[in-house]
């Protein structure tokens, strides 16, 4: 290792000061891929990741109807993989979230209480946009993988800093006028009025994945409110 | 509602785990003996597999041709959850299997050894640009930079040379007009899809439509590769979505390619990153590299892409199969400034061979869909355009063998017998083929003076533009190389004035043994003991 390191270091030394030539191609230093730590099945990686998904059916807002198809997320991220035995390793991981999720007016309802101004609601609208951290464990259970992340199971926890929240309210007035009304970072707007939710201005929850590669099944549960939970499944890619 | 959730989540969970595999992995079982079964060469082989086989030296047939024992595959087959390819070579049946079914065939006391297959999804390279602009430049650059001209005005075209296509899929060369030569003479004298299994190769991936065409095809009277009357074997060894199976289709064709008489094989194929380790390319590690080494001792020339990981900083080298000591790993040349094509994969192997062996022009007008051509980007079609030298220099030796074709493509390359790890000995150059022993001027000399060599460049220093097309511009090129001719540093230099190089001599490393120059056709080799 010293051999290699001090020849290493004579050649970019004769390169800077021997030479009074213009080089348009040099011997690429082998270090970083050749007997490194740094790979998807090595010592240290950090690769990027992309999901997207469907939110699971919740019960948030009372005598309203959960909108499966308009209810998505998505995460964009890195993670870092430190690679502790051949089987498990430690996670790490930061990401931009996004939640949207959609009530609709169920049939049977006619009036809802909040927000008092409007008398009749027949769509609300979350959405939620925070920067995630998550820390886990990683179980790698394919024996054979080569340089590949294999097949493996992460379980972690995760702490969230919403950056940008915003609930709207569709339905019409006591004149059956059309109503909408904005809340935007509700976290920090204080409604008496009616049986209003409470937003957080921080969070924390629980993640799983299993993946496949570069393919990933994840489901995060995370706090929506103060007493509500979302499960939040989602396709993963791995790149 | 609840129910339609659950159906999307399961039909998602079904999909991912259809495409991996979630409880059963892939293995070549490996058998312990042919024993009691005949073969007789005469009825399996093509008869030019026959007469290529005497033109090397080889005997008719050996162990490796005779089929594996039936009965050993049908005890597996009846074990495991899917069976594959039955190789004659490796006497090796391919298969899925589950940890349970694996622990019972292994008992099986005909079974050798159990090798686990990597399992990934990779996308087949294809890097496509259709800058309309720069198409009759490019269709020059890639035929003059190994003076493939002087192949054409001598009416050589690769005639009577089999070369086998391993790739992606071919659609559209049943009827683009690139291929109206071949397709009139009937030269497309085998196809299989190993991928599905059948005959019909002209769909999916189009990467084969433009490798296939740096090989021999003609668009509105160009040259897009020079072996125009080779006669073709066109097999599909990759889907876009690869399930496991690649390489064991890899190995399949080849021994499909041996049965019917190829010459070449011409794969622009390669598995590394994101499957294995980058000191796994050591040749000898992965299957498929040692599929094409066996292939090259059937006496086939096998040409293979060196990758397009050169600029990728996670892997940098070689991929499988252009690891293999017979297998000639062609690199990239960048034809708008002669020096190597940044993502072309470097040398050496892990183990230190000479890699990639030779280059070619990483940027290449090649047949498109639409009965168009297109300028593509990648090793995947340098290699190609090596292959179609292959089957000229082939029909122009007479009676050459397989590996004394690897050598003669290598000591015609434009740097030989400069070489270093980006790209190779350089372009093989035509007119080298013809001559031999070309008479190489001295384009620079070296003076000894205060511990230090500074090398001048002579004022005739254009003189061996004849025998060499590819002048890498006005580059010159250097090395240091250990004991065992291991290159501890190298560069390619822009010459801007008479003296571009000087080197200190007290500077160097002692376990700098060599120091080689190449400066337009001309190396001087200095011993620095």
């Amino acid at each position: 290792m010293k051999t290699s390191f001090f020849t290493t270091a004579t050649f970019v030394l004769l390169s800077f000061f021997s030479f009074a030539q213009e080089p348009v191609l040099i011997k690429p230093d082998t270090s970083n891929y050749l007997g490194g730590s740094f790979g998807p099945n090595k010592k240290h990686y950090v690769h990027s990741k992309f999901s997207f998904g469907i939110n699971a059916p919740v019960d948030l807002i009372p005598d309203m109807r959960y909108s499966p198809f308009r209810s998505w997320n998505i995460q964009v991220g890195s993670i870092y993989k430190y690679k502790v035995s051949k089987y498990f390793g430690l996670i790490a991981e930061l990401a931009l979230s996004s939640e949207n999720m959609v009530f609709n007016q169920d049939d049977e309802i006619s009036f809802s209480p909040y927000p008092t101004v409007i008398g009749e609601i027949e769509r609300v609208k979350w959405f939620r946009t925070s920067l995630d951290l998550q820390l886990g464990v990683r179980i790698n259970y394919q024996k054979n993988r080569g340089n590949t992340l294999g097949n493996f199971v992460d379980l972690g926890v995760l702490g969230g800093l919403p950056l940008n929240t915003r609930w709207e309210y569709t339905g019409v007035d006591a004149n059956n006028t059309d109503m909408e009304i904005v809340l935007q970072r509700p976290e920090f707007v204080s409604l008496s009025a009616g049986e209003m939710p409470t937003a957080l201005s921080y969070y924390y929850g629980a993640y799983t994945r299993v993946g496949f590669n570069k393919l990933a099944i994840v489901v995060r549960a995370v706090q929506y409110t103060e007493n509500r939970w979302v499960l939040l499944p989602g396709i993963e890619f791995e790149f | 509602m609840k129910n339609q959730y659950i159906t999307a989540i399961l039909l998602t969970a079904s999909l991912l785990l259809g495409v991996n595999g979630f409880c059963q992995s892939a293995f070549w079982v490996f058998f312990t003996d042919k024993e009691g079964v005949t073969f007789e060469p005469r009825a399996y082989f093509h008869a030019a597999a026959i007469e290529r086989r005497i033109m090397n030296g080889l005997p008719e047939c050996d162990s490796s041709d005779y089929p594996v024992r039936e009965d050993y595959v049908a005890q597996v087959s009846e074990m495991a959850s899917e069976t594959g390819y039955a190789s004659r070579w490796f006497n090796a049946l391919y298969i899925h299997a589950t940890p349970e079914q694996l622990s019972q065939i292994q008992k099986l006391p005909f079974v050798n050894e159990i090798m686990p297959v990597y399992s990934t999804l990779q996308l087949a390279e294809s890097n496509v640009s259709d800058s309309l602009q720069y198409f009759n430049k490019t269709h020059f650059q890639q035929i003059n930079l190994m003076g493939g001209e002087d192949f054409m005005n001598r009416g050589i075209d690769g005639s009577g040379i089999r070369v086998a296509v391993f790739d992606a899929g071919f659609p559209q060369v049943d009827v683009h007009s690139a291929f109206n030569h071949i397709r009139e003479s009937n030269r497309i004298a085998e196809t299989f899809n190993f991928a599905k299994p059948k005959k019909d190769v002209y769909r999916s991936n189009s990467h084969g439509l433009s490798t296939l065409s740096n090989i021999g095809g003609i668009f509105n009277g160009q040259t897009l590769g020079l072996a125009t009357g080779a006669t073709f074997l066109l097999a599909v060894t990759e889907i876009n979505i690869e399930i496991l199976k690649e390489e064991h289709w890899w190995i399949a064709a080849a021994e499909w390619a041996d049965k019917h008489g190829a010459h070449i094989i011409n794969s622009s194929l390669g598995y590394g990153v994101d499957r294995y380790f980058p000191e796994e390319m050591d040749g000898k590690t992965t299957l498929i590299t040692r599929g094409a080494n066996k292939a090259a001792g059937k006496g086939i020339l096998v040409v293979n892409s060196a990758g397009n990981e050169g600029d990728d900083k996670r892997w940098r080298i070689i991929g499988a199969p252009a690891d293999g000591d017979s297998v000639l790993a062609v690199g990239g040349i960048n034809p708008d400034n002669n020096n190597k094509i940044d993502f072309a994969s470097f040398g050496p192997t892990p183990d230190g061979r000479k890699k990639p062996n030779v280059s070619a022009s990483g940027k290449t007008m090649a047949a498109k869909k639409g009965d168009v051509v297109g300028i593509n980007y990648g090793t995947s079609f340098s290699a190609p355009l090596v292959a179609g030298f292959a089957a000229c220099a082939m029909q122009y030796l007479q009676g050459i063998t397989a590996m004394e074709l690897f050598a003669e493509i290598e000591q015609s390359a434009s740097l030989y017998p400069y070489f270093d790890y980006g790209t190779g000995y350089g372009i093989p150059q035509a007119a080298r083929i013809f001559e031999r022993n070309p008479i190489i001027e001295e384009t620079f000399e070296v003076l000894k003076k205060d511990g230090t060599l500074q090398f001048s460049i002579l004022p005739t220093a254009t003189k061996n533009q004849r025998t060499n097309r590819f002048l890498g511009e006005e580059y010159l090129y250097y090395h240091l190389a250990d004991d065992a001719d291991r290159l501890l540093h190298y560069e390619v230099l822009g010459v801007y004035s008479s003296t571009p190089l000087t080197i200190d001599i007290s500077e160097l490393s002692s376990a700098a043994k060599t120091l080689r120059v190449h400066y337009k056709g001309y190396t001087k080799t200095i011993s620095l003991r």
